[in-house]
């Protein structure tokens, strides 16, 4: 009787001595804190070595914090972190695009910083200001990118063309790359870059002097933006770019000389000169070609979970990477993207090995950087992602007029911001 | 005459194109991951492997933690395989065997499971875990996992059971066995073909779970292949030679697995498809 | 009689018990807390505050004519890939079912799909079709059928397509076996007899082999039909759904509205619609199972 039982009274045994044992076990040992630190770099090549080496530094140095490079694949990275965040858990340092962001202030996820850090003593650029709401410092800049020119000088002056200053210039040169068979330009059309998709048409409709809101109400369909889309599907009909490639494929494809220009974030240059080395003295950086000089800015924080049980030793970190070392190497890491605080590149880390850096400092002077959010309406960014998205694959494939999508676009923004 | 000769060349060429096919993705994944990138934009691409450049390969391994994410697959997969089969098998010989109150609604709430996404369940089994401290556990993965091949590997193991004359178990008791004796000693071995089908239907699917793994998962070193790989896509490039190349990797296991164990699956799904 | 019927019901309670406690906690108790959701307005942010709103979130779907859309797409994508693997499937059974040299290693090989994982399947996909570059399009222009640049993934007229044809390529192996093994267990005594009677291949296999797995070919339609419904990841890692909705199944939407745009309340709606369509695929099966079990005589 008892035997048939013993089997069952036996798995039930192991099973919870399974689950607990090694919860009762890591209890015993006094540990040095344990914190985890997610960023999506970790497994990129070129960027991933660079970040492990400069958390591996962190930790020599402080023997008592052991980190846990948490590497979420980037697409999924906003999604996972407010899995986790929601229900509390979640890393302890974390990183997040501005998008992104004040949904998660709202939501709880950081840390006011003001106690953790000496925020004064950091030299922090203007730009941390943008992770400031009702007067605490929610995060701090980990990279503040913005989007410009970067064009292949061989190939623009293989047809003799100087770097075009204009939309119509740009046309002109696009037209002349066409007849020498090499794409003038890509940018994200595949449904799966719908966050990729509103950085590359907020360029445009920057460009031609729109904007996507003003004081929390949409204006999707302004005549300067429905231009800007209108110039972007322009081109894509025109078949100056190479249809339904994604980011990875067609920045390849930059590398590899078969595309000449495309409007993407200054990380970029690094990327492709470790792709091809052979294109590092062959990459430009300019302006964006258009009208107004505004351009689109990518800011991505850095912060505390306000869930976190070692906000401590999550400070300590967060104050290594912001000083002056830390900078530095984050500086070299992200290939010469402005970092949070001013620092003093007399000794630059990237040195000769980007002779883009004058053209790109000079690009940026000469534009100003305006956040992909749309104003006012922050909590909503992935909604009007997603319906911008929509209208402008309905404009490249459906052979909607831009004016047409953009007005429904305008109707479903509205619907949204009302919510 | 010579229909049956025609149909011998039919069928020949019919299973060739088959093969092809279906082997087909497999194959351009090796081709693409000995490819050199400056010859992946040609007008016409490299139709062969090129097995001098395996650099994509070295890079997966070396540069990589694939070997990592591999055992942590595997252990996963096991783990899921055998908690599967420890429970599938005991609900299926009730279910087999007595008549007992609650049966239909069982056998429906089982069926039932099978209505419900991955993903509609993710945050409340998130909250499950978290309160239970099943997160950042191998364990965790296998039990979600078992969780939802246990109604499928419930019907296969109850219909393969069913086959099983009760004459044979009746023989036994009578000889005094003791009823959990019997049924692993004498009716398990009778239906292996199906245990087999089972395994291999678990460690399929715990091999390829993506959703679950990458929430529930975050230390670095217990992450699974399917979650490795795809962190390979990042922000700015995706190094298309090295995801193959980590992709043909992470496929052999399985591969292999399905290779032998393949005639055990058909006669597994036998007993299966038959009682329907 | 009474306690042998009691001693049973104990037996067999202890059997199911494990079964019972895993698929109660890990998705009961989900599956209740899902549809409680989805009478509420939650954010994924604050998973755990929940507003009752009752049933606005199914007005607001059904309401939407992208939900509509959302509809027709699942049923597209349900049922061409439930044809697909079965036609595929029983053609692959079929060639598979007799004796000749290699069968151990052609039945291998038609196993490769199953057990190659969704995400190398869609990283590879992606690259064949690549519009440019991919070898889909060069093998295709190489013999005339296309101009060149066919947009596969992109193009909405296509996508679904592309889409459908992943997933037959990824689970028609699992058909071809089920119904391979349905097959073996038709007495080849029978369609012997027929040949001999003068019967034609086509009929042979309409008459005789066809209604003898009958009943397996309608489970396996159920199952596929309600598994489709599930299908993730494969379609959300080769289009998320686009372009322009061309792939927005009841998943994909599910996961966009939950994760993407934060919505758990109306995800969860979401879900709900799922599930109620499958129990409607059930009922249906149900109905057709009798229908034709009549017609062969055997109900």
């Amino acid at each position: 009787m008892s035997f048939r039982k013993f089997p069952y009274a036996a798995a039930i045994g192991l099973g919870i001595a399974g689950l607990l044992g090694p919860e009762w076990a890591a209890a015993q040992s006094a540990s040095p804190v344990t914190i985890e630190f997610a960023a999506w770099q970790f497994t990129e090549k070129g960027r991933g070595e660079k970040l492990n080496a400069l958390v591996d530094k962190f930790m020599q140095g402080h023997p008592d914090i052991k980190i846990e490079k948490v590497a979420v694949p980037y697409p999924q990275f906003e999604q996972t972190i407010f899995t986790q965040a929601g229900q509390g858990a979640g890393p302890d340092v974390f990183l997040l695009g501005d998008d992104a962001f004040p949904k998660a202030v709202n939501a709880g996820f950081f840390e006011p910083l003001g106690e953790l850090m000496d925020l004064p003593s950091l030299n922090l650029t203007s730009v941390n200001e943008d992770a400031v709401i009702d007067g605490k410092q929610y995060g701090l800049v980990w990279g503040a990118n913005t989007y410009n020119l970067i064009y292949n000088k061989e190939l623009l002056s293989s047809i003799g063309a100087k770097v075009p200053a204009s939309y119509e210039e740009f046309l002109d040169v696009a037209k002349r790359l066409q007849e020498k068979g090499v794409f003038a330009f890509a940018f994200r059309t595949t449904s799966a870059e719908t966050a990729g998709m509103w950085y590359d048409v907020s360029n445009w409709v920057y460009g031609a002097g729109g904007r996507w809101a003003k004081d929390g109400q949409p204006e999707f369909d302004g005549p300067q933006v429905v231009e800007g889309v209108d110039r972007l599907a322009n081109i894509y009909k025109s078949g100056y770019v190479p249809k339904g490639a994604d980011a990875a494929t067609y920045r390849r494809m930059f590398w590899e000389g078969k595309v000449a220009m495309f409007i993407d974030n200054l990380s970029l240059p690094g990327i492709i000169a470790a792709g091809n080395p052979d294109m590092r003295d062959k990459i430009g950086v300019a302006r964006n070609p258009f009208q107004s000089g505004d351009h689109a800015s990518l800011t991505t924080f850095i912060g505390i979970n306000a869930n976190s049980k070692n906000k401590k030793a999550a400070a300590e970190f967060m104050s290594y990477l912001f000083s002056q070392e830390g900078q530095l190497a984050l500086y070299e890491l992200l290939g010469g993207v402005s970092v949070g605080t001013k620092l003093d590149l007399s000794n630059n880390p990237l040195g000769g090995n980007a002779p883009w850096l004058g053209e790109m400092e000079a690009a940026i002077e000469a534009q100003r950087a305006v956040s992909t959010v749309p104003e006012g309406l922050a909590q909503k960014a992935s909604e009007l992602r997603t319906v911008m998205s929509e209208a402008l694959e309905q404009v490249l494939f459906n052979g909607t007029s831009a004016q047409d999508a953009m007005k429904k676009a305008q109707e479903q923004a509205k619907a949204i911001a009302a919510e | 005459m010579t229909g049956r000769r025609v149909g011998g060349v039919a069928r020949t060429v019919a299973i060739v194109v088959m093969v092809g096919l279906t082997i087909f993705p497999i194959y351009w994944m090796l081709v693409t991951a000995t490819t050199d990138t400056s010859r992946l934009f040609l007008d016409a691409p490299d139709l062969l492997p090129n097995f001098g450049h395996l650099a994509a390969f070295a890079a997966a391994l070396d540069d990589t933690a694939l070997l990592l994410w591999l055992l942590n697959s595997a252990i996963i997969a096991v783990g899921t395989t055998v908690l599967t089969i420890a429970t599938a098998w005991f609900a299926a010989y009730a279910l087999s065997r007595y008549r007992f109150r609650g049966r239909g609604a069982f056998g429906l709430a089982l069926f039932a499971t099978q209505f419900l996404p991955e993903v509609f369940l993710l945050v409340p089994i998130y909250g499950l875990f978290l309160t239970f401290g099943l997160l950042n556990r191998l364990e965790g993965l296998m039990i979600v996992n078992a969780a939802f091949v246990v109604p499928v590997a419930t019907w296969l193991l109850k219909t393969a059971i069913d086959a099983v004359p009760r004459e044979i178990e009746e023989a036994a008791r009578v000889d005094g066995a003791p009823r959990l004796a019997i049924q692993i000693s004498i009716v398990a071995p009778l239906v292996l073909p199906s245990l087999a089908a089972v395994s291999v239907i678990a460690f399929f699917h715990a091999w390829d779970e993506f959703v679950f793994a990458l929430t529930f998962i975050s230390k670095a070193d217990l992450r699974p292949a399917s979650v490795g790989i795809a962190s390979f896509v990042g922000e700015l490039t995706t190094p298309l030679d090295v995801i193959m190349a980590a992709s043909l990797i992470y496929v052999l296991p399985t591969l292999i697995f399905a290779v032998f164990a393949q005639r055990y699956v058909i006669g597994g799904l036998v007993a299966g498809s038959v009682k329907g | 009689m009474q306690s042998n019927e009691r001693a049973i019901n104990r037996e067999a309670w202890f059997g199911i018990a494990p079964a019972v406690l895993l698929l109660a906690a890990v998705q009961g108790y989900p599956i209740l807390r899902g549809i409680y959701l989805s009478f509420t307005n939650t954010s994924l942010l604050s998973p755990n505050r929940s507003t009752f709103v009752g049933l606005r979130n199914f007005t607001a779907l059904f309401n939407l004519d992208s939900f509509q859309i959302t509809m027709v797409k699942t049923l597209v994508y349900a049922t061409g890939s439930v044809i697909g693997a079965v036609v595929l499937g029983l053609a692959a059974a079929l060639v598979m079912n007799g004796a000749f040299p290699g069968r151990r290693l052609v039945r291998a090989m038609i196993l490769v799909p199953w057990a190659t994982p969704q995400v190398a399947v869609a990283l590879v996909f992606v690259w064949i079709f690549n519009a440019d570059y991919g070898v889909l399009n060069y093998a295709l222009s190489s013999i005339g059928l296309i101009d060149g640049g066919v947009l596969w993934l992109n193009d909405p007229d296509l996508a679904m397509g592309s889409v459908l044809l992943v997933t037959i390529w990824k689970i028609f192996p699992f058909s071809a076996l089920v119904l391979l093994a349905a097959l073996q267990s038709v007495p080849a005594s029978l369609e012997e007899a027929a040949r001999i009677d003068g019967a034609r291949g086509f009929a042979v296999l309409t008459e005789i082999t066809l209604p003898g797995i009958r009943r397996t070919i309608l489970v396996l339609v159920l199952f596929l039909s309600i598994w489709s419904l599930r299908r993730f990841e494969l379609i959300w890692l080769l289009t998320q759904g686009g372009p322009v909705r061309a792939t927005n199944t009841l998943v994909v939407d599910l996961y966009r509205q939950g994760f993407v745009n934060a919505h758990l309340g109306r995800a969860a709606a979401i879900g709900v619609v799922g599930f109620l369509a499958s129990i409607l695929i059930t009922i249906v099966y149900y109905y057709v199972e009798q229908r034709s079990a009549r017609r062969a005589g055997e109900a």
